[in-house]
């Protein structure tokens, strides 16, 4: 049994308790919902044409490409960060914001249909675990350019030198290191076509994006 | 040393001892790209989940975002005659760390 919160406003004092068989229970299941793309078709336009030119020249060039993620929908992101919130910040799961698409209860109710504060933190906790998240200790975002379509993480690798080409079909030899995505002349050629390196460096190598956040 | 010089030092002593515990304001600056770099880490949980790339993210989260709720707290103080950076200081989720035990 379940307790859904049927106030739409996070923060409202009108939230009231009521059973609702139409919202499944959280819990692990929920993980499988709602993954992560790695397909560049889900990238927002025009960051998806640009990428994909930039992947054309990279592998015309020889180039290895392992595309890891494209776009998150806010749907897994809003189930990331409120189980989170729930286990790691105190979050009242009576209280949770709820988002369309998602008919999850976060409150979990006992046999007397009464709310189950240990019940309903158990099955945001075996969320947490699903997610990998149990050593997080910052709560995962519900913005970020993969929500909006426009970041991928990629690995990128190549033998000896690489001569690619830049947006404007001008060639470019790139013979430093490193032969990864982390390359500064690979960075410029990334740039000619809009796809943007991460500019925090190390702390994300993987990381492109249309504004390089 | 009479009563009233001995309640002076106590005082002053104790007015110290606050005045050392109380956070430093953190440079504005400085808390825009350690929290932009946080902010960015937070959104890259991996998935599915990746015990290495989630080892990088922790650790990461860890460096850039630890101390970050509170140095919010300070500069929206310290700036809320600034209608520019308080609007800026106010685009950040207000609290992101885990809730000590």
């Amino acid at each position: 049994m379940v307790i859904a919160q049927a106030c739409a406003a996070p923060d409202a004092s009108t939230t009231f308790l009521a059973q609702d068989d139409a919202l499944e229970p959280s819990g692990a299941a929920w993980v499988a919902q709602f993954p992560t793309s790695a397909a560049v078709a889900d990238c927002a336009e025009p960051f998806r044409s640009n990428l994909t030119a930039f992947l054309a020249a990279l592998r015309a060039a020889g180039a290895t490409v392992s595309i890891a993620a494209t776009r998150r929908p806010a749907q897994r992101a809003y189930l990331m960060h409120w189980c989170w919130a729930i286990v790691n910040a105190k979050a009242d799961p009576q209280a949770i914001p709820v988002m369309d698409g998602v008919d999850i209860a976060w409150a979990h109710a006992d046999d007397q249909g009464d709310y189950d504060a240990a019940a309903s933190l158990a099955a945001a906790q075996a969320m947490v675990d699903a997610y990998g998240m149990q050593n997080l200790n910052t709560a995962p975002a519900l913005n970020s350019n993969h929500i909006a379509g426009t970041a991928v993480d990629m690995n990128i690798s190549w033998p000896g030198d690489l001569t690619i080409a830049n947006q404007d079909g001008s060639t470019v030899q790139i013979t430093s290191q490193p032969r990864t995505g982390m390359n500064p002349d690979l960075r410029l050629v990334g740039k000619s076509y809009g796809v943007l390196k991460f500019v925090g460096g190390a702390t994300d190598m993987p990381h492109w994006s249309d504004d390089g956040h | 040393m009479g009563i009233e010089r001995a309640a002076a030092l106590l005082a002053a002593l104790a007015l110290l001892g606050a005045c050392a515990a109380a956070p430093a304001t953190p440079d504005l600056a400085a808390f825009l790209e350690r929290r932009g770099i946080c902010d960015h880490l937070r959104g890259e949980i991996p998935d599915p989940p990746d015990p290495q790339r989630m080892r990088e993210i922790e650790q990461g989260a860890t460096q850039y975002c630890t101390g970050t709720d509170a140095q919010l707290a300070l500069l929206k103080i310290r700036y809320r005659d600034d209608p520019v950076v308080s609007k800026q200081l106010a685009e950040f989720e207000p609290k992101i760390e885990a809730t000590k035990p």
